[in-house]
């Protein structure tokens, strides 16, 4: 059984850019405050009202010991407002692209993700062959907005070839 | 110790006046001292690195 996800802007944005936004249609449920639901639509505005399963969550007002955390590490306002949304759920992961908000829900004890793990996961889920997600991997600099460094990702890469028996250095 | 000039929004220089006049820190020059540090250490790469490492682990072997 897989947990519902509440995800930042970054991940939809980043699997957007990579054909990929249906890596998201296992999970229970997909929610995505309504102040990251704008920024998608400024920022990718045909991307979201096409997809059936993605539906904006109200918002929920912010507690004060995650609003200190969020200030603390300058988390912008979708990435608060998601942390509010998970603080009020129990075992629900966090879907997020920025390093600080990942600090900030491992402090609250969420468990969190980000684009990198969703596109290896596509794998275990049988959603993606191996082969197409080493593709997809290495167009990603060319393809998205998703930073990791080069040498990040090509050791990334050389690990899961290793690991999947595919035969080639990245 | 270099000197940077940076361009700030007024709304955000206001910010900064208050939380000094509110004695959190005892000048500007601290407080954004303090807040680009903060900020460079929640991204600094081997921070970017632990991440990718969780994100590879979980998408070969998470059990969900």
């Amino acid at each position: 059984m897989t947990k519902p996800v509440v995800c930042d802007a970054g991940p939809l944005i980043h699997l957007d850019q990579l054909d990929s936004l249906d890596l998201l249609s296992d999970f229970t449920s997909v929610q995505i405050p309504e102040v990251v639901w704008a920024e998608i639509l400024k920022h990718r505005p045909k991307a979201l009202p096409q997809h059936f399963l993605l539906r904006p969550a109200p918002t929920v007002p912010v507690d004060p010991e995650t609003l200190a955390l969020c200030r603390g590490f300058s988390l912008d306002a979708g990435e608060a407002a998601c942390l509010a949304l998970l603080a009020t759920q129990k075992d629900c992961v966090f879907l997020t692209d920025d390093a600080a908000a990942r600090l900030v829900a491992e402090q609250l004890k969420i468990e969190v993700y980000g684009t990198l793990g969703l596109l290896i996961r596509a794998v275990r889920k049988g959603k993606r062959s191996s082969a197409q997600v080493i593709q997809t991997l290495e167009s990603l600099p060319s393809r998205s907005t998703l930073f990791i460094s080069p040498r990040l990702l090509a050791d990334v890469i050389q690990k899961l070839k290793a690991e999947w028996g595919i035969p080639g250095n990245s | 110790m270099t000197t940077l000039k940076v361009e700030l929004p007024d709304q955000l220089r206001e910010q900064l006046r208050a939380f000094v006049a509110q004695g959190w820190f005892s000048s500007e020059n601290d407080l954004v001292q303090e807040a680009l540090r903060r900020f460079l250490e929640a991204r600094a790469p081997e921070l970017a690195a632990r991440f990718v490492k969780e994100d590879v682990d979980w998408g070969l072997k998470g059990n969900d």
